[in-house]
């Protein structure tokens, strides 16, 4: 099939538009960054040593970092199983199983964020089935706090995890597994020797999907995690927005960048590592 | 590793996959050391039936026993019944000698135990140097030889073959026909193996299951099936045959739209409208005197030591005769008559 | 066959098989309902007819979603403005989105790669980032913010997803079709419009409704470049929930997981959208 080259300038209008509206801005933020000051008189990398020397700043950014990879492991220990009963279910069960995984993605965070509210809040479902129980006299706090946000992000970006994991579940070759039990492995060993592994490049692209969507989760963990916890994205909100201090706000969002930036390339390494050994 | 061959005996299976009857009463004794090969075209349960072997499906109905004992209540897991797939089913994400050494793995059987079976088994299949190979740089004929050395490295009581060959290069085809034939005259390892190739199944096997929309239609030595099918199907689908449709008469002789042909001795006389299949090499050609059918030569195909004939009847139906290179060579446009070579004995079916 | 032995399963087999069967089946099944319950308590909490988000809720009743209709015109003037700004948007980034992919599928060159992943990138890197970007950008050119720029940041969150699905689509067309179809002598954009276009329609459609979502839900953007007055729903329920938790954002909610679930059944009719989600 001969390709037909001279097409090639059709891209140009969506190439300029990322120039112009993605690249530009984003390196006007770097820039910004760079100045030492908010009044943006004098350039210098202060608005970094002040962020990585300072302990508040630094507990910022790794509770950020620390939520998220909390978040991702939740999502991982819910949403594989989940993925795994959409595998084995039959067809029937499988068009509404999509549609209900589906249909989150669909809906702002904002409405998904609600939810956990009003389920967290002290009229809320686990206050009230708390206090049923008889474990509790008065409503117990549970919104604001790190795990509420955790549980919150990993619930939200449940189906992030699962529809990769879903792909590459359905990739595996069923023949794979029954030659395992005809061989004399149970179901465990095969799941853990043959499964798992195979499904190792959805798992990955799951996992880095929500992390990158938990770090970054302005909507859930301001209205979960409330004033109390300062996480990056609200910082570069406040910073910018409330404090006016533009060049320090930059800074901050360069960081959250970077350090999601940092995954991508690594998860996308191991990633095409791990595709030659599962491509037989 | 010794393996003592047992018997597998197969009771009025039957399997259906929602409304469509998939396997129909089937009832099969194989021997032990027996090779028999599940012969027929696709889609007529020949894979199903072996999976319900293997226990990686459970049949609607039927009993399957290995070696006297009901096996249908055993997972595959536990069943002893090795199954070595079409694609070969190698875990890519394994060395040969993991994938070898697999199903002892399972067993829980010592690491040092384990890396001798291996390279005797790796040896077995002539794989020796292949061990720390990933499946992705093997060959076809090379990942077949894995699979079967991983199979066969848990002693299976039972060996089952799904299309073993249809991956494989022709040239390649007859090598592994060969070597798999070696391994389980020499394992004496009780086998079954699913085929749609007819050459392959009557070359290998010792029995053949010659069978159709589920249903075995017949069970036999590869020269039953081919000189006494005991149907039409098995008749028509093993073979080239021609098949001619008439009336059979108080001589011998069916009379048909095609014409008179003395048949000679058959073994069974109907009244009614009849069926007969004649091989090519039943038949031959005869001058004016001799009574037979008449016809055109159409094609005529060289196929080293023989000679195929297309012969187009007065009735349009084709014949098939096949002569020894060298007899006297015909054309196509030639006018001749056909009989039957004497001592036939043709297979004759109810219409 | 009265008197043939039946061989047993072994009980280790046995455990084995039944702990895993309810290990997977009991986190499949707290799986599904840790994904559906919150959306089923929104919906339930938003029929109450108390004053709190009081769950479970003292008693049912739709007047939420009445004093949503008739008394929150703010309410209803972010949502005319979010689907405003998302039209817009989509309608835009499609057009650049389609012309992209076109000039992209197939193409192994470095560039062509590298420019994907470029397009692409706003699916994986925080949004937000580019919100205080473009906002630092507009006040740097004195454009204070307008719809204007606010549909210019909307943009480029739509296209990675309009793009994925056209690439996808145009990656399953048969390019023997085209080849066809010139041989016969039609011209490059007749050809386009007359067999690649209506071919690839339905995943183009798929990827303009994922991205109208997209840009309707959309709040790292619309953070940033939303001006006080003109504010788009997600924003203003974030504002309401954040303030005083008004049970009419639960009615919104509602209404808003309603008009979702139709408009997935719907296009998932049309365009076999779920595909595309993979």
């Amino acid at each position: 099939m001969k390709r037909r080259g001279g097409d090639w300038p059709l891209v140009l209008p969506l190439a300029l538009f990322f120039a112009v509206f993605v690249f530009a801005p984003l390196a006007l933020l770097g820039a910004v960054s760079l100045y030492s000051d908010a009044t943006l008189s004098r350039l210098g990398v202060a608005q970094y040593v002040k962020f990585l020397t300072d302990g508040f700043n630094l507990g910022v950014l790794g509770q950020t970092l620390w939520l998220g990879l909390l978040a991702t492991i939740l999502a991982l220990v819910i949403g594989y199983p989940l993925a795994y009963m959409y595998m084995v279910a039959p067809v029937a069960l499988q068009r509404v199983l999509m549609l209900v995984i589906v249909l989150p993605l669909l809906t702002s965070a904002v409405v998904r964020t609600f939810a956990w509210v009003v389920i967290l809040g002290r009229q809320g479902i686990v206050n009230g089935l708390l206090a049923a129980i008889g474990l509790i006299d008065a409503p117990v706090r549970l919104l604001y706090t790190p795990w509420a946000v955790v549980v919150a992000l990993a619930q939200i970006q449940l189906p992030l995890m699962a529809l990769p994991v879903i792909t590459a579940l359905g990739n595996i070759d069923p023949n794979l597994r029954h030659a395992s039990y005809a061989l004399g492995a149970g179901r465990w060993r095969t799941f853990f020797a043959i499964t798992l592994p195979l499904s190792a490049p959805g798992l990955l692209a799951g996992c880095l999907l929500v992390y990158a969507g938990s770090v970054s989760a302005f909507v859930t963990q301001t209205l979960v995690g409330g004033g109390q916890l300062m996480l990056m994205p609200q910082y570069m909100f406040q910073q910018a927005i409330q404090a006016n201090n533009y060049p320090f706000a930059a800074a901050v969002a360069m960081i959250l960048l970077v350090a999601v930036l940092a995954i991508v390339i690594v998860v996308n390494i191991v990633t095409r590592k791990t595709q030659a050994l599962v491509h037989g | 590793m010794t393996t003592r061959g047992v018997a597998l005996e197969l009771d009025r299976i039957s399997h259906r996959f929602g409304h469509t009857v998939a396997v129909d009463g089937v009832s099969l004794r194989i021997e032990p050391g027996e090779i028999v090969a599940l012969l027929g075209p696709s889609g007529c349960g020949k894979t199903t039936l072996l999976r319900i072997v293997s226990g990686l499906l459970r049949q609607s109905g039927g009993h399957v026993t290995v070696d006297g004992d009901i096996v249908d209540d055993l997972p595959p897991n536990e069943r002893g019944a090795g199954i070595v797939f079409q694609n070969y089913a190698l875990f890519p994400h394994m060395t040969v000698e993991a994938n070898v050494g697999y199903g002892l793995r399972a067993r829980g059987i010592a690491r040092a135990e384990i890396a001798k079976t291996v390279e005797r088994m790796l040896a077995l299949v002539r794989m020796g140097g292949f061990a720390r190979r990933m499946p992705r740089q093997l060959s076809g004929g090379q990942q077949q030889r894995v699979a079967l050395a991983r199979t066969l490295a848990v002693s299976p009581r039972v060996l089952l073959l799904d299309e073993p060959f249809g991956a494989l290069d022709k040239n390649l085809r007859l090598d592994m026909q060969i070597e798999v034939k070696r391994l389980q005259r020499e394992l004496d390892i009780t086998t079954i193996m699913v085929t749609h190739d007819q050459e392959e199944a009557l070359s290998l096997a010792d029995r053949v299951a010659v069978m159709n929309h589920g249903r075995v239609e017949q069970f036999g030595r590869p020269d039953d099936i081919y000189d006494r099918p005991a149907t039409l199907f098995v008749a028509t689908f093993v073979g080239t045959t021609s098949v001619l449709r008439g009336k059979l008469l108080e001589d011998g002789t069916l009379y048909g739209t095609a014409g008179r042909l003395p048949l000679g001795a058959t073994a069974r006389r109907p009244t009614g409208p009849i069926v007969v299949a004649v091989r090519p090499e039943h038949f031959r050609f005869v001058g004016d005197v001799e009574p037979g059918l008449d016809g055109r030569i159409e094609l005529v195909l060289p196929l080293g030591p023989l000679v195929v004939y297309d012969v187009v009847a007065s009735d349009g139906t084709t014949l098939k005769v096949t002569s020894p290179r060298g007899a006297a060579a015909r054309m196509p446009g030639d006018r001749v008559r056909v009989a039957l070579a004497p001592g036939t004995v043709v297979p004759v079916f109810e219409a | 066959m009265a008197d043939v032995p039946r061989a047993r399963e072994s009980r280790g087999s046995r455990v084995e098989r039944w702990s895993f069967a309810l290990a997977f089946g009991a986190a499949g099944v707290v799986a599904i309902a840790l994904l559906v319950a919150p959306t089923v308590i929104v919906l339930i909490t938003s029929f109450t007819n108390a004053y709190s988000l009081k769950f479970p809720p003292p008693g049912y009743s739709p007047r939420w979603y009445a004093a949503l209709w008739n008394d929150s015109p703010e309410i209803l003037a972010a949502a005319s403005l979010s689907v405003e700004v998302a039209a817009i948007a989509t309608a835009i980034a499609t057009v650049l989105a389609v012309a992209g992919a076109v000039a992209l599928a197939r193409r192994r060159e470095t560039w062509a790669r590298l420019l994907d992943a470029v397009f692409m990138s706003p699916l994986m890197l925080p949004t937000l980032a580019l919100g205080l970007a473009l906002l630092v950008l507009f006040n740097a050119l004195g454009r204070g913010l307008s719809m204007t720029t606010l549909v210019i940041g909307h943009v480029a969150i739509c296209t990675p997803y309009i793009l994925r699905t056209t690439t996808a689509s145009l990656l399953q067309l048969d390019p023997g079709l085209i080849d066809s179809a010139r041989s016969l002598g039609a011209r490059p954009w007749f050809a386009f419009r007359t067999v690649t276009l209506p071919l690839v329609a339905p995943g183009i459609g798929a990827g303009a409704f994922i991205a109208f979502m997209a840009s309707f839900d959309n709040v790292a953007i619309s953070l940033f470049l939303s001006d006080a007055r003109s504010e788009v729903l997600p924003i203003r329920m974030w504002h309401i929930i954040e303030a005083n938790l008004d049970v009419r954002a639960a009615a919104a909610s509602g209404v808003l997981i309603a008009a979702a679930a139709v408009l997935m059944l719907v296009l998932e009719r049309l365009t076999g959208v779920s595909r595309h989600l993979r």
